[in-house]
């Protein structure tokens, strides 16, 4: 009976001391992770989680800003269409045209008021890049242009497009960049083809 | 003697129990530390797949069709606007060469993220008109809304084929009033002739569509002051095929024209 009694008492220190050296070693592990750097960047299941989330917000912006009435444009279009071609970049209030911050020109339509509310006043970093179309001695070729720089995207930034096809009645001369964006067929009422592109990531 | 050796031996016999004890102590320490670990890294795996999974759920590659169809339809109508406004002999050549050029543009614009799109269409060469359904179709359904919230308009039926009445009431509130058509031919339903009859603001519906086919149009505004047109003369299938690494597509998309 005494023996029982030694042995019972001598499995329950075990046990515990058991515990204590798994927790001791847990412990450890949870300190060397808390140690590793994670960040917003860092590949992870909730890095992916954040950039569908970041993918779905630029979706709903382009879906937002392409619906049109019939007979009407849409406020991309009509953005595109009034974008007299230059580069802007966002300086904490506004989208100030680069290289000229002090002047006061400033690019202020539909686009930049929701990416003002929706990606700036959240701090995620974003570029609005143009890919339009040009023909010139027969061959066809791709230019890009930023209308929004922010500097270079991180490699987990997201890209969301929106192709628009603009029209010759389109074509407003007094602000539209014709020099820029061509007709790519004189023959039709086609003008050109633009692929707006939004670039997001976080800093 | 013999009693010092048996508590020596005794002693002995109870420091090795106590070393291989701690020895397995702590492999049981390391077995309860590598099975927690292993199930963490599990439930991470779990997690990680699942978001995986939403993220294929939400692919770039479905919005990007929904972009191709709905400019397509863009371009269709415009294409056919343009061409039948021009007028003269080659109206349906001019809208060929059009979606002609607007379909290897976009073949060329989409190449650069790896997808390869293609544009088909019919033109109206012997193509009868659409019927005065919701969809332009015969077997499309028959009593449908044209326009809601109207305060002004002007609606312009020009029927080309007809088996039976076709109608469109003008409905307000608190009143109903009905024009009946009955032959082929234009007939226009002036603003002048709805407020005589009936009080805006009030909604356009077509009863018995499928009784007749031809062209309509509604012009006017609405109670918002927003302008708007309808309007339907043919409605032209257009093939979308879209593919890229991870989805092939094939879709046919019935377009009205012009609007």
């Amino acid at each position: 009976m005494v023996i029982f009694k030694k042995f019972d008492d001598k499995a329950q220190l075990h046990t515990l001391e058991g515990v204590a050296a798994a927790a001791l070693m847990l412990t450890v592990m949870i300190y060397i992770i808390d140690a590793t750097s994670m960040t917003p960047l860092t590949s992870s299941s909730s890095n992916m989680h954040m950039e569908s989330e970041l993918g779905m917000l630029g979706q709903d912006i382009l879906n937002n800003m392409n619906y049109a009435e019939p007979g009407y444009d849409s406020k991309l279009k009509s953005d595109i269409m009034n974008w007299n071609g230059n580069e802007y970049v966002w300086n904490g209030t506004n989208y100030a045209e680069k290289g000229a911050e002090d002047s006061g020109r400033e690019l202020k339509n539909n686009l930049t008021d929701i990416l003002a509310k929706v990606l700036a006043r959240k701090a995620i970093a974003h570029n609005v890049e143009m890919t339009y179309i040009s023909t010139s001695n027969n061959a066809t070729y791709l230019f890009s242009k930023n209308m929004i720089s922010n500097g270079d995207p991180s490699n987990n930034a997201i890209k969301i497009s929106r192709k628009i096809a603009l029209h010759d009645e389109d074509i407003n001369s007094t602000l539209f960049p014709s020099n820029l964006i061509g007709d790519i067929d004189p023959s039709t009422n086609l003008y050109n083809i633009i692929d707006v592109k939004i670039v997001m990531w976080r800093i | 003697m013999k009693m010092v050796v048996s508590m020596i031996n005794k002693m002995t016999t109870s420091k090795m129990i106590r070393n291989q004890d701690a020895q397995f102590m702590l492999l049981g320490a390391f077995i309860i530390a590598i099975g927690l670990t292993v199930v963490t890294i599990m439930l991470s795996s779990i997690i990680f797949e699942g978001n995986k999974a939403i993220m294929a759920g939400s692919d770039e590659s479905k919005t990007d069709m929904v972009n191709v169809m709905q400019m397509a339809q863009d371009e269709i109508r415009n294409a056919y606007r343009n061409s039948t406004t021009l007028g003269g002999d080659d109206t349906i050549n001019n809208f060929n060469i059009h979606m002609r050029e607007f379909g290897n543009y976009m073949s060329l614009i989409y190449a650069v993220h790896g997808e390869v799109v293609t544009v088909t269409w019919e033109d109206w060469n012997d193509k009868e008109y659409a019927y005065f359904t919701d969809n332009g179709a015969v077997n499309g359904m028959p009593d449908w809304i044209v326009a809601e919230n109207t305060q002004n308009s002007t609606i312009m039926v020009n029927i080309t084929n007809i088996s039976g009445p076709l109608n469109v009431n003008v409905i307000n509130a608190t009143k109903i009033w009905q024009k009946d058509f009955s032959f082929p031919g234009m007939s226009i339903i002036s603003d002048d002739d709805i407020k005589a009859n009936i009080n805006p603001p009030y909604s356009i519906k077509f009863i018995n569509g499928s009784n007749a086919n031809g062209k309509y149009s509604v012009t006017g505004n609405t109670v918002y002051g927003r302008n708007f047109i309808y309007a339907r003369d043919y409605v032209l299938n257009t093939t979308i095929t879209f593919s890229n690494s991870k989805v092939s597509a094939n879709v046919t998309v019935p377009i009205s024209v012009p609007w």
